[in-house]
């Protein structure tokens, strides 16, 4: 517990450089949802089954990608495949067995003397705490059914039918792993019982592991053509040897399971179990001959139609080849993409974080050189989309690779992917007005799904010719909001759902891109009250920027914004509207200072930035986000330090690592981070564009920042304390009835943000030693130094 | 005044033991749904692992084991079962699901190999009397030498107090993932304080990728990983909280 948590895991990291290796089929962080790597809502998701390829996302999980590269070379998906390709295969959901085998629980009870048990286990024990499925619902459910059709045709009193029910219930005593031993049957026993019992004992055999023993027994039920479980015979029988050429793996076991499944195929079409052969065989000819079955997988996967198997195909083709000597085209493609072409650098998991740093950096270098070579060599598109989703804009090929991607036609599959990436690796030289004309071409088009729209939108804004297209362009639509099932979105499949709230406009539709955020934070204050007073903008997100700059005024001391500020919060902000009145009609000096900061006291999660700042909702006392030790210049001070907030930290659950120490400036971040696109797209950079009206203002910016010290904290303090000047001016004005409230919104301070000096103990002494009779004191029990 | 300045001195003193935070009383790596080789823990360091997958749809149960390997040499291992309720399917409590979850619940709960047993049931303000049923259920039907843990969303614990109606040994409110109040709750626990309930001071869950700077002591702090763990992130997090 002596360092802080922050430092044990840099999770998303933006930095290219410090990128956090990226696990191959691991989702990206959570929210903000304006992108969505597993393919957004409902009609995004059809369209992209039609043929709607949109922007290629590195970090989408692979099957997507696998549609992607489909979609790329011309060969449809479907509805049919894509659905369950759009989520995790396959085999590791919930199945219903257990409520199947409550079912047979249940009904046991109508045997005569016998009380319906507890449900047998389904999944018998397997090595280092795994369940293995071992009895289905299918099983449970032909028992129940069984016992039915004997308890009816023989009665419930039958003791012909309790030694069937002794015999089922051994059987399913194995599917757990602990099986009982089958009783002795009477040799008195009925045919039919006999008949039942047999197959009850391949059943056992079966659960219990003894597969080659099963398989015998079933192929015996089927010379029998009195039993009426003959006609499963050939599907058990090759079930029976399938799962033991798998637990064997030896070559005999493998050829005669396969030799079972070539029969079973090739039996009448009516045969129980039939449909099965086909997936049956793929099991085993993984099995028995990797490398034919990847190239039938291949093949099949590269069919004009998917069939509705393709992702448990999909899964298959991805187990085996990674375990082939070398990918197939397909999977080098998706690996590539995911910086992880065959040969590149592993990152070890036990290194520190600058090696991993290195490990990272140097396999996003290896697959680049891999993804320029195979793009020559085959002049795919599916290549050159590769290369420049891993090329940074300083890579000495990213021209010649921005060029090949203009040469791409809008109607080619591949366009949208091409142009986002060559407006990223451009837009810093490329005239603006060109970029410009690029991107509202694409902006017009009706086909964008909403996470192209926003990625455009982020791109479109760097070239903003105006602070009204800006604005415009800051806007990104929300995707996949929480608690709506309906929107249809894939992602939960992948990801829990947590995601920022109060950064989105009233209706929760749209909200600021992440990109955008951190260009207005980077904005001098008279660029951002003219945003504030522009009425296109939701009026929660002018809020917003009303607020920051008004915080930001006050700690410069600038008196015409903080009037002009206070003016418009008096009606932005209801519950503060008397506070901000009074800061509006007074005049500059301490009793001006006071009543602002008076209302910097009543007000949590205030921030000079959009970025550490938490909106305030409802009540003052259910506001959230804690207080900032705001420390202040004397007038005409240019000694500030306060900075703008580290570029990671406008990502999902982004932060700063500070351990080890590390260059977290805009001068380190701004030329290797990617905040657009949020790595999503790829490993390469995108370093942001200012806008051309911005540009001109930075200087004035950085000035305005140079008249704001950065917050008090343990090992650092420039300037004065806020705090303290409101304790002072609080002390000396014991009639004013701001005063007792202003030290109790001082205790509360201290215990939700952060102070020094004692001042939570000094406020409660003022408090209760000037203030006894207030209801403020009668509110104020404790401090919290 | 006398008053006063004693609860003033109490509130001191509490104070400084905020600055000085007792150790925690355990470390327990949750190992979810992915493979997970925790073999280079330190030892001391416990594992808590799902061992257990529910779902309920309606009056229905789909429920699996584990099915991706856990390795670890953990003296204390607890078996997690996580129960979800389809959102796509009202929820349709009735005595009889009632009881066979209880008994799902425990048939995964009690795996072999583990000697505690730890619920993960976020639910709904209109399902909480399913949860509640449900530790009810299954603390009845454990022996007292096994104790029950549960895990709760922080605002369970912090605006709420139907908790104390739980039937659990151990409430583990997680401190991450937040929703509305989050940030005023992680800015509590940052400058020392703690959470209203009470029942949830012995237990806390923090996630490798919701950094907090400060946190209560003397308690378990279980540590969640949205990502298999590494061998690098095991030694970070046994390094920060120094069991």
């Amino acid at each position: 517990m002596k360092k802080p948590f922050a430092t044990v895991l840099a999770l998303a990291s933006l930095i290219t450089p410090l990128a956090t290796p990226v696990i191959a089929c691991g989702p990206p962080p959570e929210g903000p949802a304006y992108i969505d790597v597993f393919g957004g809502e409902t009609a995004d998701l059809n369209a992209f089954y039609d043929g709607r390829v949109g922007v290629v996302t590195a970090q989408s999980p692979r099957a997507r990608l696998f549609m992607a590269w489909r979609l790329l070379h011309h060969l449809p998906v479907g509805a049919t495949a894509g659905g369950p390709l759009s989520v995790p295969c396959c085999g590791d959901g919930p199945s219903g067995a257990w409520d199947a085998a409550s079912a047979w629980a249940q009904a046991r009870g109508q045997v005569s003397g016998v009380t319906a048990g507890s449900a047998p286990d389904s999944e018998r024990p397997g090595a280092n705490y795994t369940s293995i499925p071992n009895c289905f619902a299918a099983a449970f459910n032909l028992a129940t059914q069984t016992l039915g059709e004997r308890v009816k045709a023989y009665g419930a009193g039958s003791p012909w039918v309790k030694a069937w029910l002794d015999g089922q219930d051994a059987v399913f005593s194995a599917c757990g792993g602990k099986a009982t031993p089958m009783p002795a049957l009477d040799p008195g026993a009925p045919a039919w019982l006999k008949a039942d019992r047999a197959y009850q004992e391949a059943a056992y055999a079966l659960y219990a592991g003894q597969n080659a023993d099963a398989a015998k027994d079933f192929a015996a039920i089927g010379r029998d053509a009195a039993s009426p479980w003959a006609p499963m015979s050939p599907y058990l029988t090759a079930r029976a040897l399938l799962r033991q050429a798998i637990a064997t793996k030896t070559a005999g076991d493998a050829t005669a399971a396969e030799a079972a499944i070539r029969a079973l195929a090739n039996a009448p079409a009516t045969t129980f179990g039939q449909g099965e052969a086909p997936a049956m065989a793929k099991t085993i000819g993984v099995r028995v001959d990797p490398a034919r079955a990847l190239a039938t997988y291949d093949a099949e996967l590269t069919r004009p139609t998917l069939n509705a198997d393709a992702a448990t195909d999909f899964r298959d083709y991805v187990d085996l080849n990674a375990k082939a000597a070398r990918p197939t085209e397909i999977m080098d493609w998706i690996w590539t993409l995911k910086s992880q072409a065959p040969g590149a650098t592993k990152v070890a998991d036990d290194a520190d974080v600058a090696a991993q740093a290195a490990q990272t950096k140097a396999a996003q270098a290896f697959s680049l050189v891999h993804a320029k070579q195979r793009w020559g060599a085959t002049h795919d598109p599916a290549w050159l989309l590769a290369a420049m989703s891993l090329a940074d804009p300083t890579d000495p090929d990213a021209p010649s690779l921005a060029a090949a991607a203009a040469e791409v036609a809008p109607s080619d599959p591949a366009y949208l992917s091409a142009t986002y990436q060559r407006v990223r690796l451009t837009i810093a030289a490329a005239p603006a007005a060109d970029t410009r004309t690029l991107l509202d071409q694409v902006l017009a088009r009706g086909d964008l799904s909403t996470t192209d729209r926003n990625l455009f939108l982020g791109e479109r804004m760097q070239v903003a010719a105006s602070l009204a297209a800006f604005d415009r362009d800051a806007l990104r639509a929300r995707l996949c909001a929480d608690d709506n099932d309906k929107s249809g979105c894939v992602r939960s499949s992948y990801t829990e759902q947590a995601e920022a709230s109060g950064v989105y406009d009233a209706a929760n539709k749209t909200g600021f891109g992440p990109d955008a955020r951190a260009l207005i934070d980077r904005m001098p204050l008279a660029t951002r009250m003219a945003m504030v007073k522009d009425q296109s903008l939701p009026a929660t997100l002018r809020l917003d920027l009303a607020l920051t700059s008004w915080t930001r005024a006050v700690l410069m001391q600038d008196n015409p914004s903080i009037d002009a500020l206070s003016v418009s919060l008096k009606s932005m902000l209801p519950q503060l509207s008397a506070e901000f009145a009074r800061v509006a009609s007074t005049a500059p000096g301490p009793d001006k200072r006071f009543a602002e900061f008076f209302i910097l006291a009543k007000s949590p999660g205030m921030s000079t930035d959009l970025q550490g700042y938490t909106r305030p909702d409802g009540s003052i006392a259910s506001w959230q986000g804690a207080w900032y030790d705001w420390m202040i210049l004397p007038a005409g001070s240019t000694k500030g330090d306060s900075a703008p907030p580290c570029l990671l930290e406008y990502a999902p659950d982004g932060y700063c690592q500070s351990d080890p120490p590390r260059d977290v400036s805009d001068t380190a971040l701004w030329p290797t981070s990617d905040i657009v696109c949020l790595t999503y797209c790829g490993a390469g950079a995108f370093p942001m564009r200012r806008p051309d009206f911005m540009a001109a203002t930075l200087n004035q910016a950085n000035a305005e920042r140079a008249r704001v010290p950065a917050p008090y904290d343990d090992t650092h303090k420039l300037g004065a304390s806020v705090w303290a000047e409101v304790l002072t001016y609080a002390k000396a004005h014991p009639k004013d009835a701001r005063s007792p409230e202003a030290l109790y919104w001082l205790v509360h301070v201290t215990r939700y943000g952060h102070s020094h000096d004692h001042l939570s103990h000094q406020a409660f002494d003022i408090l209760h030693q000037q203030f006894p009779s207030s209801p403020w004191t009668a509110k104020t029990k404790y401090y919290f130094d | 005044m006398g008053l006063l300045i004693i609860v003033a001195l109490v509130s001191a003193l509490a104070s400084a033991g905020q600055a000085a935070p007792e150790p925690p009383r355990a470390l327990v790596l949750w190992a979810w749904e992915r493979p997970e080789d925790l073999t280079r823990a330190a030892p001391g360091v416990e594992v808590a692992a799902v061992t257990g997958f529910i779902q309920i749809e309606g009056d229905q149960i789909q429920a699996r084991g584990r099915r991706f390997p856990l390795l670890t040499d953990a003296v204390r291992r607890t078996a997690v079962v996580h129960v979800q309720i389809d959102p796509k399917t009202p929820l349709k409590w009735t005595p009889a699901l009632r009881a066979r979850l209880a008994a799902t619940v425990l048939s995964y709960g009690r795996a072999p190999g583990f000697s505690a047993m730890q619920i993960d049931f976020e639910v709904p303000a209109s399902q909480r009397q399913a949860l509640l049923d449900l530790v009810s259920d299954v603390r009845a039907a454990l022996p007292a030498s096994e104790p029950l843990s549960m895990n709760a969303l922080a605002s369970w614990c912090e605006t709420e107090d139907w908790l104390a109606a739980a039937k659990a040994d151990e409430i583990v409110p997680m401190v991450f993932r937040l929703g509305e109040g989050g940030a005023k709750l992680k800015a509590k626990l940052e400058a020392g304080g703690d959470f209203a309930n009470p029942r949830c001071r012995s237990a806390i869950g923090l996630s490798t990728d919701t950094p907090l700077k400060r946190w209560p002591g003397g308690r378990r702090i279980y540590v969640f990983n949205p990502r298999s763990w590494t061998t690098g992130e095991i030694a970070r997090v046994t390094e920060d909280i120094h069991p």
